[in-house]
């Protein structure tokens, strides 16, 4: 956390000197005790086992490219029948585990255009559609089953 | 010539990013109920800002302000679907007959 603290002051700084850096240690090590003590953050934010990372990293890949379809879809939608469509709020239950990835998942059907996260609780998830079809299979989508491939590779180490 | 097709292919996604952008306007005007005008916003923060912010990094190259457009991307990808989440579950609490403006089907 503080590495990535520390990366984060050199960014926005904007060049590299022995001023801005020992400001930087200085600043990153406030904040890191800071986000430690009040906040209650863990140290372990960003490790993992590299398997892990590049799971991580293709899921993340794959959601890029699912956001960018969606947008030309619901884009189509606007163009072509405004008035046609058949919104729906679908309720549905997810088998995913932890409240991280609960999360992942929740946030990453917010970020594909054309699905809302409304409500998750307890293992359940409220989303909005705009149309019939992106209703369809949402209770196993493709962010699920990725997700539970990564759940169930970290219960298992 | 790769700075000519750098800038070429920046101004596309730029232009093509500000299409976007009116296209999501054009979609809240054409919706007519909240939650179906959020997903035509949604379009502008997911493609919209993909395209301008490519397009930006393309035209100035590989340099300082291309890092600092890869953390927007990181702090609005991370704060825009808590917004959406919020806006949408207030308007479904709040609503009191929700079933008239969309179905409602439980999995």
């Amino acid at each position: 956390m503080f590495l990535l603290f520390f990366l984060l002051w050199l960014l926005l700084s904007g060049g590299i000197s022995v001023h801005t850096c020992l400001w930087g240690v200085a600043v990153s090590a406030l904040i890191t005790w800071f986000c430690r003590r009040v906040l209650g953050y863990e140290w372990r934010v960003f490790c993992g086992s590299p398997a892990g990372i590049w799971a991580m990293a293709r899921y993340f890949a794959h959601l890029l490219a699912e956001m960018l379809k969606a947008g030309l879809v619901i884009m189509r939608i606007i163009y072509t029948r405004p008035k046609g469509i058949e919104p729906k709020l679908v309720w549905f239950h997810t088998p995913l585990k932890t409240d991280r990835r609960r999360a992942m998942l929740a946030d990453s059907i917010t970020l594909t255009a054309g699905t809302i996260t409304v409500r998750a609780e307890d293992g359940r998830m409220l989303v909005h559609t705009l149309d019939a079809p992106l209703a369809g299979g949402i209770e196993d989508s493709s962010f699920q089953q990725r997700l539970e491939r990564m759940e169930a590779a970290q219960w298992s180490k | 010539m790769i700075d000519n097709l750098l800038t070429a292919a920046g101004l596309a996604c730029f232009l093509f990013g500000l299409f976007v952008f009116f296209s999501a306007v054009l979609g809240l005007f054409r919706f007519d109920y909240v939650l179906n005008r959020m997903h035509a916003a949604a379009v502008g923060d997911s493609l919209g800002i993909f395209c301008v912010l490519i397009g930006l990094m393309l035209l100035h190259g590989w340099s300082l302000s291309a890092g600092k457009t890869l953390l927007i991307f990181v702090f609005l990808w991370l704060t825009s679907p808590v917004c959406s989440h919020l806006v949408a579950e207030m308007e479904v609490s709040t609503v009191p007959d929700l079933e008239k403006e969309c179905e409602v089907e439980v999995r």
